[in-house]
């Protein structure tokens, strides 16, 4: 993912050549970053217009916040805290920040002893897992992406989202829970 | 030894490592059959999410960021010449009148009384530490907003 050295020299190099009026390094910076700022940015916002404006507007502010970096974290961290930021104000700004997952809590005992991998096609279950996460609550599908997909840690996903590890850890454990009794629930509706 | 079932936090903290769960959980997963399939489940639900196709813009982004970049690298340079323009106005207002009557200065020093002289430090220094104080922290809160 995204750059190659923590903090290492090409960060710093890109970052000094930026500042020193080096355009194509900002434009290696945007191609390295890219995949990330994705994830946050579809995770978060539904509207693919929205989505270009929205991500124009991220890398200006990381643009001109560059010379204020002072390395504490990852260029990309820092870059994905800009893209959740940004993705969250306009959230409010629609009112589409939701506090609670889209579905219920399944009772344990309707899921216990049933086999998802003989319930479903690989084909079925990404279908089906990809109409999950959609239905979880924005905040909750980018750190579930940020963390299978993305493979950061809890620490890298609290540098971005501003959240203590603690809160990460605990809501993407509840969230794959979610995805999870989702899954065995569909199956107990198509069993029906 | 755990008894009834794991809870879901325990089992998907074994599929991340197994390594780091206590030794009676990793006990009842050998043991518990309905636990070993929910073990199952978290593990195909981990490779399934880590599978899901990855999304990725369909413009080029750098492209449109380095044309939005043309505009405003020419923006910030005109903004910045006013700036230099006044920081330069004034130290010429501050220097010009210092250089001209330096030897008047001097010679005020001179005859000063060195209390004058006290007084005068000992109530410019602090004000002038204090202003360099609150300078700085706007700057740092500034710096620590865009530090996101």
């Amino acid at each position: 993912m995204s750059l190659k050295n923590e903090h290492g020299p090409p960060d710093r190099s890109l970052v000094n050549r930026v500042l020193h009026g080096d355009r194509r390094a900002f434009a290696d910076i945007v191609e390295n970053t890219e995949g990330l700022i994705a994830q946050i940015v579809f995770k978060m916002v539904n509207s693919p217009e929205d989505r270009k404006d929205i991500v124009q507007d991220i890398y200006l502010k990381a643009y001109e916040g560059l010379k204020d970096f002072r390395f504490h974290s990852k260029l990309s961290t820092w870059i994905g805290r800009i893209a959740y930021n940004t993705c969250i104000n306009y959230l409010e700004k629609k009112k589409l920040l939701l506090g609670s997952f889209e579905y219920p809590e399944y009772e344990e005992n309707l899921t216990n002893g049933i086999d998802i991998e003989r319930l479903f096609s690989k084909k079925e279950l990404d279908a089906i897992l990809a109409a999950a996460i959609e239905k979880l609550t924005p905040i909750h599908a980018t750190l579930i992406t940020l963390f299978h997909q993305e493979e950061l840690t809890y620490l890298e996903i609290g540098q971005i989202t501003g959240l203590p590890e603690g809160t990460v850890k605990n809501y993407i454990f509840r969230a794959r829970k979610r995805l999870k009794e989702h899954l065995l629930n569909q199956y107990k509706k198509e069993d029906l | 030894m755990k008894t009834g079932h794991l809870t879901d936090d325990a089992i998907q903290q074994y599929v991340l490592g197994a390594s780091n769960c206590e030794a009676d959980i990793i006990e009842h997963i050998d043991t518990c059959e309905t636990c070993s399939i929910r073990l199952a489940n978290y593990r195909l639900l981990f490779a399934a999410i880590q599978e899901q196709p990855k999304p990725a813009f369909e413009f080029d982004v750098a492209g449109l960021v380095l044309s939005q970049l043309q505009g405003k690298t020419k923006e910030l340079t005109r903004m910045d010449r006013p700036l230099y323009l006044l920081i330069t106005a004034f130290f010429c207002l501050m220097g010009v009148p210092l250089y001209y009557f330096r030897k008047d200065i001097a010679i005020m020093f001179a005859t000063m009384l060195p209390i004058t002289i006290g007084l005068i430090t000992i109530s410019t220094i602090p004000v002038l530490v204090f202003q360099g104080i609150d300078l700085f922290k706007k700057y740092k809160l500034r710096s620590d907003a865009l530090n996101y």
